[in-house]
């Protein structure tokens, strides 16, 4: 559909122009009436801005492109010549009707008088509508662009969130079946109880990628069996210490938004430490604030920093879920790394509601 | 190759218990190697091999205190060395710090009888790896190291390099300031070089490499060299050129 016709106010607007335009036939049909002249130029101005209306479709289907500039300079300067003629035509007939109020006979006459002057501002009127279609085509496509551009990049976020959820880590697979492996050879029962553990967790961090939020307390619990895999391999090593409250685990996360704080503490800190002390995580609603605390123990004498991919990621899923409502802070001490995160308290209900 | 009557004395190394018994229960269907000792870590795995010389070593490659590849290096080289870890990325480091064997957990029983034939071959053979294809095995492509580790007479020395203060090349020798203390360690300086960051560690000097973030100012020193002093007033030698790259670094 044509812009202006999607739009009252622009038409109005678009046709308030023509009227101020009609100033041009007037003054060159000098009339001796005055008004007569007026009437038959606003008439006539207007109509002319109406019928040319098409001219947009001639303008999209012909976009200005320097590889094809003669022929839309052909096809417009012979539309040019045609939509001259019609403003004649547009005169003549407006003329017809007018020349019926008694002082105004004398108008076909004046209106032949500046026939060819009539054609010329025909024509340079049609260039005008034409360089205005032009303007506006223009203007319609930047605004696809933009927004062409938004929904790739919104698509972009969503693959590239899609890619942010924790992954299961090969090399936790890989230990982990060593440690099957290896209890195996002296207590089935355990090895028995890793497998299903692990099948849980793996089913676990499937689930979580089909859902964008869960309740905080379900995302705790897929830590939990991630978390008594690796006690299985390091042992005394690996305690966890928790305090999750009632009204926090019921808060909405996003999913899958502990796991890699929590594969950080083990793979950063616990594997690499002989007593690293326990791994804590609090949990607490401060009214409309939820706050979680992950800490763990640390290698006093890092051989290389790292662990900063899961943070990025755990940062970019804040953001992209909360936008600047939800906060990150590191606390690093010499033996001590801590996580604190502080995002709004959304529950089931409050989401529903709003 | 020892006697084929001699016990062949074996040490595992890894922080994890399972992986522990699984080496021991595998080592029991190989009765002329006998386990002398398991090691959590890895200074303690270095403590073992001092004390009970081993004819092979089972190294996990991540464990806490030193990685598998800081203790290699602090060993002597006639200890052979198998390497057991979850990732493969460390293989061509392995090999080329002479290891024998690289066993990727989880491992069969098949795969690490294997891995003691190899062993079995190279027993007697000491290992002849160069200081600087071990400085880069122990930090990885593209990395620079994050510390040293150095054995300095019975003890094992860990130094952050964000604490060293400068380095001075003699000989094979290198010398490590650090504070009030300095090491020594078996390596050239130019080898020792190529493992820092160049960000914060420049050669200023045929035999000094300087810390940057050490530098409070440059004195003339006569003969167009400088002399840099350090913020604790230790001063080190510049070199006309060391004093081009010292600049560039500083962005002065």
């Amino acid at each position: 559909m044509h812009p202006l016709l999607a739009q009252r106010r622009s038409l109005s607007a678009y046709l308030l122009f023509w009227a101020g335009l009609a100033v041009v036939p007037w003054l060159l049909v000098r009339s001796e009436h005055a008004l007569a002249g007026g009437a038959l130029a606003v008439a006539t101005t207007l109509a002319f801005a109406l019928l040319t209306l098409p001219t947009w479709y001639l303008c999209r289907a012909l976009p200005l492109a320097p590889s094809r500039i003669y022929r839309v300079l052909s096809v417009q300067l012979t539309a040019a010549v045609a939509w001259s003629f019609a403003f004649l035509v547009l005169s003549k007939a407006f003329v017809e009707v007018l020349a019926l109020v008694p002082d105004w006979q004398r108008l076909p006459h004046e209106v032949d008088r500046a026939a060819a002057a009539l054609l010329g501002v025909g024509a340079l009127f049609y260039l005008l509508v034409a360089s205005f279609h032009y303007v506006l085509t223009e203007l319609e496509q930047r605004r696809d662009a933009v927004e062409r551009e938004g929904a790739m990049a919104l698509h972009a976020q969503r693959a590239e969130l899609f890619a942010l959820r924790a992954q299961v880590h090969p090399h936790f697979l890989f230990n982990s079946l060593n440690t099957v492996s290896a209890l195996i050879g002296y207590d089935t029962a355990k090895a028995r109880e890793a497998c299903l553990l692990l099948a849980e967790y793996l089913r676990g961090t499937l689930r979580g990628q089909g859902h964008s939020l869960v309740a905080l307390g379900e995302e705790w619990a897929l830590s939990e069996r991630y978390l008594t895999v690796e006690q299985l391999r390091l042992g005394e090593r690996l305690r966890v210490e928790v305090a999750i409250d009632e009204d926090a685990a019921a808060c909405l996360v996003p999913s899958l938004l502990l796991q890699p704080l929590v594969e950080n503490a083990i793979t950063h800190g616990v594997a690499r430490v002989d007593e690293p002390g326990p791994v804590r995580v609090r949990a607490e609603r401060r009214g409309p604030r939820l706050a979680i605390e992950l800490d763990n123990g640390l290698d006093p004498e890092p051989r290389r920093h790292d662990g900063g991919v899961g943070l990025a990621n755990v940062r970019a899923r804040l953001a992209a879920e909360y936008g600047d409502d939800a906060l990150l802070r590191i606390e690093r001490e010499a033996d001590r790394f801590k996580v604190v995160l502080d995002l709004p308290a959304r529950t089931r209900e409050t989401t529903e509601a709003s | 190759m020892t006697d084929a009557g001699a016990a062949r004395r074996v040490l595992i190394a890894d922080d994890e218990e399972p992986a522990r018994r699984l080496l021991l229960e595998y080592l029991r269907a190989h009765p002329a190697w006998t386990p002398v000792g398991q090691a959590k870590n890895g200074l303690e795995a270095v403590q073992l091999v001092k004390e009970h010389a081993p004819d092979l070593l089972l190294l996990d490659v991540q464990m806490p205190k030193l990685d598998g590849f800081e203790v290699l290096g602090l060993l002597a080289p006639e200890t052979a060395v198998v390497f057991t870890t979850a990732f493969d990325e460390y293989a061509i480091r392995a090999f080329e710090v002479h290891a024998v064997d690289y066993l990727l957990k989880p491992f069969s029983a098949e795969r690490f009888a294997q891995a003691l034939d190899r062993a079995a071959v190279r027993l007697g053979t000491p290992r002849t790896v160069t200081a600087p294809v071990l400085a880069q095995a122990a930090r990885g492509p593209g990395t620079h190291l994050e510390r040293l580790v150095i054995r300095d007479g019975a003890e094992i020395v860990i130094i952050p390099l964000d604490t060293v203060d400068y380095v001075k090349g003699q000989d094979d020798y290198v010398e490590v300031f650090h504070g009030s203390r300095s090491s020594l360690t078996q390596q050239t300086l130019q080898s020792l070089e190529t493992s820092l960051d160049p960000a914060h560690f420049v050669r200023v000097h045929r035999s000094y490499v300087l810390n940057v973030r050490r530098v409070a100012r440059l004195e003339p020193w006569g003969n167009g060299s400088k002399l840099a002093v350090l913020h604790d007033g230790r001063t080190v030698p510049v070199s006309r050129s060391g004093e081009a790259r010292l600049k560039a670094v500083l962005g002065v």
